[in-house]
């Protein structure tokens, strides 16, 4: 099939339009509906997509960057829970993993005497994967999420949802936890 | 230099749009701060730190016409008892007055425990009127509840402590994005 190379495509008005820098150009998502509870207080990775390190994208070009975005639904049993949750990428399935400080964040549910409860929080994160790495044209640049419980109100409960006040590893509402990859183009 | 002129780029087996202007994502920014940061004044309305309040939050939109995705990410901190946190948002054209938008936010943690923390993150679109190669910015105003307003942005322990940590080096921002139109 033919194809046309042009410097810039306009539209009628003369507004060039196209792929700019910034531009999202492709996204990727990654979900995880299934409950997972946690009573350990020590890092380590969520469960499924979330955290095997299996969710990815590739890139364009290696000029371009990523922007990394997740939700997670934490729930809860009497009293309260608070966990941190961490960041990281690699390029490839092998080597090391790299923190994505920029896109750690929290969540804290707390209702005394009482259980079900949960909390949505998220995040978002620009990053450029080139920078420090040697990731080039067509790798695929990995994700995973970690999590770590406050000391005095351990135990993960994602995706853990009701109505009434119950421990049961219900998803009442068909909660799903997610991670979302954005390639976004830069010119250089 | 070759350019072509159109008003829609479509692939050639079903005439589908592959390429267009309106409603796409033409460009995103962020701003970070990552430090810790107490303001224990409770009802006192101030700027957010560093970039959050500076008024260095800019984004130059590509189009005369565009809408602006904005979003604030705060990660809240707290010591006991109780912590109430509002988030005001502005933005200027240049280096003009700011304007409040309706972009506001909050959080709220509540335990006997020190040190729980809660990521608040909320977009919103804003239109501003502006002009083809203006700059706008954006800030973040602080103000916490009479009672338990105490701000600890990125006060992060994971443990009983009150101690100025952040233990997973979260940072809070605005993100900023263009829609075209």
């Amino acid at each position: 099939m033919a194809k046309l190379k042009v410097n810039g495509v306009t539209d009628t008005s003369g507004n060039q339009y196209g792929f700019r820098n910034g531009q999202i150009i492709q996204v990727r998502n990654y979900l995880y509906t299934d409950i997972y509870e946690d009573t350990t207080t020590s890092e380590r990775d969520l469960p499924g997509i979330l955290g095997n390190g299996l969710a990815g994208i590739k890139t364009h070009s290696n000029r371009n960057h990523i922007q990394f975005e997740a939700t997670i639904h934490a729930g809860q049993n009497d009293t309260w829970r608070t966990t941190g949750f961490r960041v990281y990428w690699r390029v490839g399935q092998s080597g090391s993993w790299n923190a994505l400080n920029s896109a750690n964040f929290t969540s804290t549910t707390y209702i005394q005497g009482s259980h079900g409860h949960s909390r949505s929080t998220s995040t978002i994160a620009q990053f450029d994967p080139v920078a420090g790495s040697s990731a080039s044209v067509g790798d695929n640049v990995y994700f995973k999420i970690s999590f770590e419980g406050h000391n005095d109100g351990n135990g993960l409960h994602i995706n853990k949802n009701h109505s009434s006040n119950t421990t049961a590893q219900e998803n009442s509402y068909s909660f799903a936890s997610t991670m979302t990859l954005s390639e976004l183009w830069r010119d250089s | 230099m070759s350019t072509v002129i159109a008003n829609a780029v479509l692939r050639p087996a079903d005439d589908k749009v592959i390429l267009r202007k309106s409603g796409c994502i033409v460009q995103s920014a962020q701003y970070e701060y990552s430090s810790v940061y107490e303001d224990l004044n409770n009802n006192n309305l101030i700027d957010m730190p560093g970039d959050l309040g500076n008024g260095n939050a800019t984004i130059t939109p590509y189009f005369g016409d565009s809408k602006i995705l904005f979003t604030g990410l705060i990660h809240c901190g707290h010591q006991t008892t109780w912590r109430t946190n509002f988030f005001r948002t502005f933005y200027r054209i240049n280096s003009g007055s700011w304007t409040q938008f309706y972009g506001g936010f909050g959080s709220n943690l509540y335990s006997g425990t020190n040190s729980m923390s809660q990521t608040i993150k909320c977009s919103y679109l804003v239109s501003p009127s502006y002009s083809a190669g203006n700059s706008i910015g954006f800030k973040i105003q602080h103000i916490g509840h009479a009672n338990g307003g105490h701000l600890h942005l990125n006060q992060i322990n994971l443990s009983n402590s009150t101690a100025n940590n952040n233990v997973i080096n979260a940072h809070s921002k605005i993100y900023l994005q263009e829609v075209a139109q």
